[in-house]
């Protein structure tokens, strides 16, 4: 007698429920369910908290959470917006040109449908050239508790892309990502 | 009445009932098939859809973006919205829409040209991924709806002569 109830309970237990923003743990946890290296949390400005870490590759990967407050009864801070950063650098200016037409145009899938931005970051003589891939999402009123490390293995599929031509243009990128340049 | 033996009975019934256990089982996120599923969504919350050659989605204040979804056979996995500028010839607008992507992660800038005119597109793509809520999806909206006076006006600031050709033209129409 008690089976059906038992089945539907669980069912109803499978059901994940959204989540309306990410504590540091959560933005923690995207990124080691990303296999990235070298988690980091940033504490240099307590206005917007980071957590930073590298690709295997030597990207440098950040989130910044966004939006914040404490909401009792919950002692954690927990935030809104979640700005998802992946930067690859480049050894030369025309190389992160190559990487930003790469992706406008070959990219998969296309970029429009992952709410990407993809940014230049040009050498200035102090800082080399690189290419700035980010998203920022949005909790308000609901979203499914994996949508974030999902968003981040976007972002990876992305930078991984570019990985092998890179490479193949200039194998100095190799040395300049592990930062032994 | 005895409890023992009716309430049971009673909860199986609803289990039983296809209308009640689907909407048990069924979970809180957003699905659509096809992008009409998206536009009701839209229009079941106080905007309007109409096609001109472009989508648009027009907000209860008469404000109009340009709406796309993204998908293939299997359903719709995102949808983007891009509010439209005519700047003319500017180039400072140009500047300053590439500036305003850099200091704001909340949008994306494109461009398109031709010899006549050049418009300058403020987008945000909501990709489903996982799951979003309904809500979560107007919020969504409801951002680049808000980011549009900002957008605007940081572009104005930037060329008197394009705030000129905006405005003053809205004044010759009055």
């Amino acid at each position: 007698m008690m089976f059906p109830l038992t089945a539907a309970a669980a069912a109803i237990v499978q059901a994940v429920s959204p989540v309306h923003g990410w504590t540091e743990a959560d933005v923690l946890s995207a990124l080691n369910d990303a296999n990235v290296s070298n988690v980091a949390i940033d504490t240099a400005d307590p206005n917007l908290p980071s957590v930073g870490a590298r690709t295997a590759d030597g990207f440098p990967v950040s989130i910044v959470r966004m939006a914040c407050q404490v909401m009792p009864p919950r002692p954690e801070t927990i935030c809104k917006g979640a700005w998802i950063i992946i930067v690859i650098p480049a050894t030369e200016q025309r190389f992160a040109n190559i990487i930003i037409a790469s992706l406008e145009r070959q990219a998969q899938p296309p970029l429009g449908v992952n709410g990407l931005l993809e940014e230049m970051m040009r050498e200035d003589g102090s800082t080399t050239a690189a290419v700035a891939l980010s998203s920022y999402l949005v909790a308000d009123d609901g979203i499914h508790p994996g949508l974030l490390s999902y968003s981040v293995n976007s972002l990876l599929g992305y930078a991984n892309q570019t990985r092998e031509f890179m490479l193949s243009d200039d194998p100095a990128h190799a040395a300049l990502w592990s930062g032994d340049d | 009445m005895n409890f023992s033996t009716t309430l049971p009975a009673i909860i199986l019934i609803v289990i039983a009932h296809p209308t009640a256990a689907a909407q048990q089982s069924r979970p809180p996120y957003f699905e659509a098939r096809q992008s009409s599923d998206v536009h009701a969504l839209l229009e079941r919350n106080g905007y309007r859809v109409e096609q001109d050659g472009i989508l648009w989605l027009i907000a209860p204040d008469n404000t109009r973006v340009q709406l796309n979804t993204f998908g293939n056979q299997a359903g719709i996995s995102g949808l983007r919205v891009s509010a439209w500028f005519s700047i003319g010839q500017s180039s400072a607008a140009i500047e300053q829409a590439l500036y305003y992507e850099r200091t704001n992660p909340l949008a994306s800038v494109a461009f398109y040209f031709t010899d006549e005119f050049r418009t300058v597109q403020l987008q945000r793509d909501i990709e489903f991924g996982p799951g979003r809520t309904e809500a979560n999806i107007l919020a969504n909206v409801r951002l680049l709806f808000g980011l549009i006076p900002h957008f605007e006006a940081s572009l104005a600031e930037s060329d008197p002569e394009l705030a000129a050709f905006w405005y003053g033209a809205e004044e010759n129409d009055q």
